[in-house]
């Protein structure tokens, strides 16, 4: 293998003036070597891969060994990368699968705060004492969240999949993960509106 | 994308009534967070032109934007020697043609990994469901609350007074706004000692400041006996008649060196100014008492021992017997703080500490579960059910009962 790889940093920043992401799906032209799109993919799933792996468990070392035995894999069993319908879901899958894995040969634990999120900037700026209740508010409401909650709201905003990829890496049906993000979205619209309101008078 | 399922794709957004939506539904939906996500033209200019038609929508669009965004994540860069070191790594284990060699990798990540899970977060969420969850628990009248702050005050002169959260009490040298209560230092010297009773059912736990400074936190199905003032130039004495406190000894040295005292069954702990955990409840045959600042000796009546911060001395009822161990304090602590901490502790101790602040009944259907072990640390404003499915048990629960499948 000779190929090289380059590393990009911003795979899964937005882009910082629209906050949006470009989409481009990852999938097998005939044209190409399995070389170049083992390469293509590796590339354009590395940061995305290791992201993911550090909401599961934040130990980077556990999630490198786990991203490069799934590569390995790969690069043993060409016909997979070609095959597999949506590269993406199917990559964050396995990588999750390896990782609850080795975590399992440790005690069965629940310490991981998986998928921690933290209060946009815009929302942080505390001007009162009233946008600072609203934002405890905030605070208790996004803790209220399950851990699945979260997971589907990574999945769905930060990372971009579709709520059909994001179903998939869940086990659960599109439906299911619709109703897991409109209630969670549900959950903190009621101290967003009151920060924002309240916004509008300091 | 492919033109004709672009074109599609606008009518099915045409087709969906978006003027009925909530703002909660405008962000669930598919096309609405694609715009605010991603960077497609096509769904740029539906929007565009659904709002121009629909001005009045934009207080709903704006907060449907601004319920997507809010959600910021951890950022974790993967550093460029990272990126190099795995595809060095795979290069150079992977042979041109496959084969069944398996790529020697380092096993380094054991040690690391359970490093990492012993760090401890105020929010622990964990959505490892092993494959589906095999079953839905049964939930029955559920009216299992966490337990809030309240305590009963018993007076020197037996009567009983119930402190609870939102209700103030004040007598004599005594004020209490609820959630804590404060013995404020008596002038008068008095020459019999009065002694009060705080009791701390379960599902409760309670904050109090001795009238000599020291601070109490007591946790769920607790009891401590203390006097009203302390004797000045005598050693200040309180006993845990049962249960768990926290103890923030005000130093002897502004007590005109006048020692403390927490008294304990076969046990006694003496004093000079510390901070320290005493556990000792009426259904275990153990007390367990963890200094976290300062020093203190542990007397029995045959023996004593000297305790230095994060050492955790075991006292065994049944033969005296005791025992010291390093612990890690923060974890015997967090009770005081919210937190339910626990390091390789089996389900059956985990239930246990659960059911004194949740008030409820656990009943093992399967004992297996009993000895499994878990690290974690979880907020106790939790419901019960929140907790139980972050541990990732399978349970049901009739009324204030909690059955263990």
């Amino acid at each position: 293998m000779n190929l090289k790889v380059a590393h990009t940093k911003s795979t899964s920043k937005r882009d910082l003036e629209s906050g949006k992401k470009s989409v481009k799906p990852l999938s097998y032209k005939e044209s190409q070597s399995f070389e170049a799109f083992y390469a293509e993919v590796y590339e354009n799933m590395f940061q995305n891969l290791f992201a993911y792996g550090m909401q599961i468990c934040r130990n980077k070392d556990l999630v490198k060994d786990c991203i490069q035995e799934l590569f390995s894999e790969l690069w043993k069993n060409q016909k997979i990368l070609v095959n597999v319908k949506s590269v993406k879901p199917y990559l964050l899958k396995c990588l999750k699968r390896k990782i609850k894995r080795e975590l399992g040969k440790e005690k069965k634990s629940f310490i991981q705060s998986e998928f921690e999120f933290e209060i946009s900037h815009e929302l942080k700026l505390i001007n009162s004492q009233q946008q600072a209740n609203n934002q405890h508010m905030l605070s208790k409401a996004i803790k209220s969240l399950t851990a699945r909650q979260r997971e589907a709201i990574y999945l769905r905003f930060y990372d971009n999949l579709s709520y059909e990829e994001t179903s998939e890496i869940l086990k659960i049906n599109a439906k299911a993960t619709y109703k897991l993000i409109y209630r969670a979205l549900s959950a903190i619209k009621e101290s967003i509106i009151l920060l924002l309101f309240f916004s509008f008078f300091t | 994308m492919p033109v004709v399922y672009k074109q599609l794709l606008f009518i099915v957004m045409s087709v969906k009534n978006y003027l009925d939506f909530t703002p909660e539904e405008l962000a669930s939906d598919t096309y609405f967070q694609n715009w605010v996500l991603q960077d497609d033209q096509m769904t740029n200019l539906f929007w565009e032109k659904w709002l121009s038609d629909n001005p009045e929508k934009q207080a709903d669009v704006d907060l449907a934007r601004k319920l997507i965004r809010q959600f910021t994540f951890k950022d974790y860069q993967a550093s460029e020697e990272d990126f190099n070191e795995v595809w060095k790594n795979l290069k150079e284990n992977q042979p041109r043609k496959p084969t069944f060699i398996k790529p020697s990798r380092k096993r380094r990540y054991a040690v690391t990994a359970a490093a990492s899970v012993i760090l401890l977060i105020s929010v622990s969420v964990f959505f490892n469901k092993k494959e589906p969850q095999s079953s839905e628990p049964v939930i029955v009248n559920n009216h299992i609350k966490a337990g809030t702050d309240k305590a009963i005050l018993t007076l020197e002169n037996g009567a009983d007074i119930s402190l609870e959260k939102g209700q103030s009490y004040v007598t004599g040298n005594i004020t209490s706004n609820g959630e804590e209560i404060v013995y404020g230092t008596n002038r008068e010297n008095s020459k019999e000692i009065a002694y009060n009773y705080l009791t701390i059912p379960t599902g409760g736990q309670f904050k109090m400041t001795l009238s000599d400074g020291t601070k109490v936190w007591l946790n769920s199905e607790s009891q401590l006996k203390y006097p009203v003032t302390f004797v000045d130039g005598e050693s200040r004495q309180v006993e845990l008649v049962y249960g768990e406190a926290y103890f923030d000894v005000s130093p002897s040295t502004e007590h005109k060196g006048s020692k403390f005292k927490v008294l304990n069954q076969s046990q006694e702990i003496e004093v000079l100014g510390t901070e320290f955990n005493v556990k000792a409840y009426k259904d275990e045959t153990n007390i367990y008492t963890t200094l976290v600042e300062g020093k203190i000796a542990i007397n029995l009546e045959s023996t004593n021992q000297v305790l230095f911060p994060n050492q955790q001395s075991n006292v065994n009822l049944k033969d005296n017997n005791i025992e010291v161990l390093s612990v890690d304090v923060y974890r015997e602590i967090a009770w005081k703080d919210g937190v339910f901490s626990f390091k390789n502790k089996s389900l059956k101790d985990i239930m246990k500490i659960l059911s004194r602040w949740y008030e409820i009944d656990v009943v093992f259907e399967n004992k297996e579960l009993e000895d499994i072990t878990f690290n974690g640390a979880l907020e106790k404003k939790l419901s019960i059910t929140n907790i139980l499915s972050i541990i990732d048990i399978n349970y049901d629960i009739h009324d204030k009962t909690v059955l263990i499948k």
